[in-house]
């Protein structure tokens, strides 16, 4: 045979084996992988809508623990989340995706926002994903807001790439905990956002409310990105919001 | 024959010719990762993986791979065994997998690996290449844990996350606890350690030839 084609008949054939091994792994795989995702966003949305498991007080936490260190009972924290939140999809019109400048969220025809409401109650928050971008990549978050959108409740980041021990660390109790009753009504209502990063915060905004972040050392365009991510798509969900207040009327 | 080959490999690849201090390869995740002791450990455990499966496979097929393609096949190897490891850390360790980050991915383009399929694999028997790349990742990981011991000790004042520093400063009167230093988090506490370790072992090298020559 040709040196050539057996050359090229070597590579097809190693190729296949090699990804027919891989795919089969991935078939193996999936389904945990899919699980693990599934219980990761769960924990994220809830720690957003400060709801944590029983037992656990949020200010004897460590500086270092993620959302994934939360030890929720994995039946517990499916009960939880289908129980305390309802996901609404809203239509998104020509004139929303108008909004959407200099956002990075690329919606679809809907666009699905949680709202807190149980027991029949008018809303008493309402949480949705942002996009941003980070050093390396992508940055995705999820944050709950109280109504009116004059405060954060909470943010978790559910997807980023950014370096391990630096922008890493947005990820981290130590840098999220400061949004917990942001102040994001400037955001949403005016054109110039109070919204900054400093290098070093006293208090907790729970303590003094604040539109102030601490920021993360060694982090500034992670850090840049996430405040670049808030004054584009907090403003963007409150307008799309207020514009259709029929999905969010109370249900009796 | 082998078993004296196979020390002489000890001793190459976690000293004499270690990937790091001395063939300076991978240095691009030594700096990255090396701030996290856990993480570094994790990454270590991944390219030693790598590095050894990727050699014993490469060993194997050394006498059917065309010349002119060996190195395309040992790139879809290396690839292979990197893509399980990083499925199996989503599967097993998802939060250990978010926290390394791109750099799972990026073992692909660790010039270890690549050197020791070219430089070993492709002419030696599947037992020793297996030694070899075991080793080779080891001679990677145990320099890289050694600096990360100390960037995240000084820089976090933590161990495997355990606040250590902290207690010891106050047992030592030091009321205010322990000063983070924050250079050693960031990429050039990365570049200091490294250069540290590399003149610490030339030194080695040098004092070891000096008494020889003696």
């Amino acid at each position: 045979m040709n040196r050539s084609v057996s050359t090229v008949l070597f590579m097809m054939v190693i190729t296949i084996v090699f990804i027919a091994m891989l795919a089969f792994l991935n078939g193996v795989m999936q389904s945990r992988i899919q699980t693990n995702l599934q219980i990761q966003e769960s924990k994220s949305i809830l720690y957003a809508f400060g709801i944590l498991p029983e037992g656990v007080d949020e200010s004897t936490l460590s500086g270092t623990v993620t959302t994934s260190d939360l030890p929720w009972n994995e039946t517990t924290l499916l009960k939880t989340i289908h129980s305390e939140l309802s996901p609404i999809a809203i239509p998104i019109t020509a004139e929303a995706k108008n909004w959407l400048s200099g956002s990075m969220l690329t919606p679809g025809d809907t666009l699905t926002v949680y709202v807190r409401n149980a027991q029949k109650e008018p809303v008493q928050a309402f949480g949705f994903y942002l996009r941003g971008k980070g050093l390396w990549g992508t940055i995705q978050a999820f944050i709950a807001v109280n109504p009116d959108f004059t405060r954060a409740i909470g943010i978790d980041f559910t997807d980023q790439v950014e370096t391990p021990g630096l922008g890493a660390r947005i990820a981290e109790q130590e840098f999220k905990h400061y949004f917990r009753n942001l102040d994001i009504d400037s955001v949403c209502r005016s054109s110039e956002s109070d919204l900054k990063m400093v290098r070093k915060k006293s208090d907790p905004n729970t303590m003094k409310v604040t539109s102030e972040l601490q920021a993360v050392t060694g982090a500034t365009q992670t850090c840049n990105g996430v405040m670049n991510m808030l004054r584009t798509d907090l403003k963007f969900y409150f307008n799309l919001i207020q514009a259709n207040p029929h999905l969010f009327a109370t249900k009796n | 024959m082998a078993d004296s080959k196979a020390v002489q490999i000890i001793k190459e690849d976690l000293w004499r010719s270690n990937p790091v201090t001395v063939q300076i390869l991978g240095i691009c995740s030594t700096l990255a990762v090396t701030n996290i002791f856990l993480n570094t450990l994790i990454m270590g455990l991944g390219l030693t993986f790598v590095t050894a499966f990727s050699a014993l496979t490469i060993s194997v097929l050394r006498k059917v791979i065309p010349q002119r393609v060996r190195m395309m096949v040992q790139t879809l190897v290396i690839s292979s065994f990197v893509v399980i490891v990083d499925i199996s850390l989503k599967a097993y360790v998802p939060d250990i997998s978010k926290s390394l980050g791109p750099y799972v991915g990026l073992i692909i383009t660790n010039c270890i690996i690549m050197g020791r399929m070219e430089a070993f694999a492709s002419s030696n028997t599947p037992g020793l290449s297996f030694w070899d790349g075991l080793m080779s990742g080891i001679g990677y990981s145990w320099i890289l844990l050694v600096i990360a011991f100390v960037r995240e000790l000084l820089g976090f004042g933590t161990m495997l996350g355990v606040q250590i520093m902290d207690p010891l400063m106050h047992s030592i009167g030091v009321s205010t606890g322990w000063v983070q230093w924050s250079f050693m988090i960031m990429a050039p506490g990365g570049f200091f350690m490294l250069a540290t370790f590399i003149w610490i072992s030339n030194h080695l090298f040098a004092i070891r030839a000096a008494n020889k020559g003696a």
